[in-house]
């Protein structure tokens, strides 16, 4: 085994070593040491991603099989006739990019946990499933089969559902993972069809096989292949939280912060992305269905702009954010241009995971509020969370990194109607993004401190939190800055675009696009900062500005109806059954028939104990007289 | 004359019946670990006959374990015996049915 095989083992199962371990040390360990080991075991799994990074881009980069792609084979996880499944994990652009940013953030997520989480009666707890989690990302990201690919995706499910429920005590966290799981399980079974369609039809479930052999198998926009791309859709949207399956989303940010940074901003929520991406030759063959995969990314990045805006949760702002940024990518790989869906993915785990951990701070230096009205004026206290959480405003707002308009940009040059409607309504998302962002900041570190958080603001003069929170923070603001030069765009060299050019490749844009793009991207993203500052500079201006937009407010503030909608057609329904068939079903029917059962037997061994009674003789005469009829039995037997 | 496989079967199967009425009409314990001893005794003869007459070893290394089993049977009945002797001087097994249902 290479070195190179070796570390990209290791990469993906440090992780999992530290779970495994954690939970044998249990308590034989302090929790400090519990903290430091699971982020040590992070930073074994970021160095080997680091190292195959490292390896893989000093290979030449011609284009055939072989070339900038390995698959390492473990052993074969299942066997059906010619059918089968190895335990395999493939190495090549695309999945050591996903491999560094899981690794990578989640390493500094963890870091910042050891002071979140610090002194919480489940600490040790926390961690394992942190790392637990980090394995099945991994996983997910690195397997070089649909099948493994499923299993990673229904780990980071269960890590998910673990982690929202964590404070289980409350009953808000609990129904939140419920639903989080409930929702994934519907995209799982959308996975688990298209690979069933895969084995039918291929005989295999390879990434390599399936993409080699899809065009020639499935024709272009036939059934089988818009079935395929369509469930493979289904698991995409519902693990990405993206319309009409996102309703999970929001509140999962009953979590801790940590793990909203993690899993509902840098990873799990973008594996969608990085799904399609992988997929795109199964989506370029059934054209329709990437449309769908476009206009839901533009539908859900306006709705949930539109929802952000009046939201008062410092974590369900930042959480429809996220909805909404992912919106762009959906809308990138929808349109073809997968190397800069790729680059928002990346640039987005940096800023948004900034901003998540810097209103963990915010929400810890206010003894657990989240609630923006119950804040205000914080900048003088938390003066160096403020200048973090601005880096990572700009990037969400697009105005560095240039990831938003790579995509914009994209758009514009691909032409046709959908890519058209992307570009529309990506400028008009921008617009809203800038809005929402700054209404965030501008609440929470601006103006008129609130009476609350002049009573509950811890004492910031030795340092506004543990140093591992603000370490890690400013270390994804430095990251935040430097991934923008990944591309840079306006005809510079576009390093990630090169990069992932065979495995997710982009639809190339003209400097002229570029600019246009981003002139009205800035401008848009400016003028939302402006509205935000110039109306809440006094209050009968922000009157002013909201009076309008009552009507359109109140269905905001309603969620578009998706969750009532939700409850009307699914959760009622299921209910009414469910007690019904309680009510006559199980009480009579399987009740009674088990009440049938027992007094059957009951009866029958009240007879039967009177032959039990003690005297050894007679059980000898029964035994004899039993011995007697099978021989007698056999022996006619025989004599026939 | 001829002793065939027979005669051997004919032994066995009497003293099978020897041990069978002894157990159906003795009460004292160790007359019936006596008759059962018997049967096993008869049991082994049938099998080593059958296995002479056959030609193979299996009977034989069976009638070993036969044996083998017996003997540990004995020690644990006549055990049960000697603590039933100890605790009651009636050693009738008619009588011993603290054990019924």
């Amino acid at each position: 085994m290479s070195s190179f095989e070796a570390l990209s083992w290791t990469c993906l199962f440090a992780p999992l070593a530290g779970a495994v371990v954690l939970t044998l040390a249990g308590s034989r360990v302090s929790r400090t040491f519990t903290a430091w080991a699971g982020t040590g075991f992070a930073l074994v799994s970021f160095a080997a991603a680091v190292y195959v990074t490292y390896k893989l881009h000093h290979e030449p980069k011609f284009h055939h099989h072989g070339a900038r792609e390995h698959i390492f084979t473990l052993y074969t996880w299942a066997t059906s006739g010619s059918f089968k499944v190895p335990l395999d994990i493939l190495i090549d652009p695309l999945s050591v990019v996903e491999m560094l940013v899981v690794s990578g953030v989640g390493m500094l997520i963890v870091a910042y946990s050891i002071g979140y989480m610090h002194e919480d009666p489940k600490e040790r707890r926390f961690f394992i499933y942190l790392d637990l989690f980090l394995f099945s990302m991994l996983l997910l990201v690195m397997a070089a089969n649909f099948a493994l690919l499923l299993a990673g995706w229904g780990l980071v499910g269960l890590s998910s559902y673990l982690l929202i429920g964590f404070w289980h005590e409350r009953k808000a966290p609990v129904d939140a993972a419920k639903k989080a799981f409930v929702m994934n399980a519907i995209g799982d079974v959308g996975i688990a069809i298209a690979i069933f369609f895969m084995v039918r039809d291929l005989g295999t479930v390879e990434f390599q096989g399936v993409f080699d052999q899809a065009g020639s198998r499935w024709a272009q926009g036939s059934e089988t292949a818009n079935w395929i791309a369509f469930a493979l859709l289904v698991g995409a949207v519902a693990k990405s939280a993206q319309i009409p399956l996102h309703t999970w989303l929001p509140d999962a940010m009953e979590g801790p912060t940590p793990v909203s940074a993690l899993i509902h901003a840098a990873t799990m929520v973008t594996a969608g992305v990085y799904l399609v991406a992988r997929t795109h030759v199964l989506f370029e063959n059934a054209p329709d269905i990437q449309a769908v995969v476009a206009l839901t990314g533009v539908v859900t990045l306006l709705m949930a702009g539109v929802i952000a805006l009046v939201q008062t949760d410092i974590k369900r702002i930042i959480a429809y954010s996220t909805m909404s940024q992912i919106g762009y990518m959906f809308a990138a790989t929808g349109i073809g241009a997968y190397s800069a869906g790729m680059f928002l993915l990346v640039a987005h785990a940096f800023f948004k995971a900034l901003l998540f951990l810097g209103a963990g701070i915010v929400i810890h230096a206010l003894s657990g509020e989240q609630d923006v009205r119950r804040m205000g004026g914080l900048q003088p206290a938390l003066r160096k969370t403020a200048t973090l959480m601005w880096i990572g405003t700009i990037g969400l707002i697009g105005f560095w990194p240039l990831a938003k308009d790579a995509v914009l940009a994209s758009a514009l040059a691909k032409g046709g109607t959908t890519a058209m409607i992307v570009w529309v309504g990506g400028l008009i998302g921008a617009f809203f993004t800038g809005v929402y962002a700054t209404r965030l900041m501008r609440l929470t570190f601006y103006g008129q401190r609130s009476t609350y958080a002049d009573v509950h603001l811890h004492d910031t003069s030795h340092g506004e939190a543990p140093r591992t929170m603000l370490w890690t923070v400013t270390a994804l603001a430095v990251g935040t800055i430097l991934v923008g030069f990944l591309a840079i765009g306006f005809g510079t060299k576009d390093e990630l675009a090169s990069w992932l050019r065979f495995v997710a490749p982009t639809v190339e844009s003209s400097v002229s696009n570029e600019v246009l793009t981003t002139a009205l991207g800035w401008g848009a993203g400016l003028a939302g900062m402006t509205l935000v500052f110039w109306a809440y500079s006094r209050p009968e201006r922000l009157a002013a500005v909201k009076r309008p937009l009552r009507a359109g407010a109140v269905v905001a503030e309603n969620l578009f109806y998706w969750d009532a909608a939700y409850r009307r057609i699914a959760y009622l329904p299921a209910s009414v059954t469910a007690s019904a068939l309680y009510r006559w079903f199980e009480r009579w029917v399987i009740w009674g028939t088990v009440s049938l059962i027992a007094y059957v037997v009951r009866a029958f061994s009240r007879a039967a104990t009177e032959a039990q009674n003690g005297v050894v003789r007679l059980y000898a005469t029964a035994f004899v007289a039993g011995a007697a009829v099978l021989a007698g039995y056999f022996l006619t037997r025989a004599s026939l | 004359m001829h002793v065939g496989v027979a005669w051997f079967l004919g032994v066995s199967a009497v003293l099978f019946g020897i041990g069978l009425y002894g157990v159906f009409t003795r009460r004292s314990p160790i007359i019936l670990l006596l008759s059962v001893e018997i049967m096993l005794n008869a049991s082994n003869l049938a099998l080593i006959s059958a296995a002479r007459y056959s030609g193979q070893q299996a009977g034989q290394v069976f009638a070993l374990v036969v044996m083998a089993v017996a003997a540990s049977e004995v020690v644990v009945g006549l055990g049960l015996v000697v603590a039933m002797a100890r605790r009651r001087a009636d050693l009738d097994v008619d009588s011993l049915t603290g054990l019924r249902n």
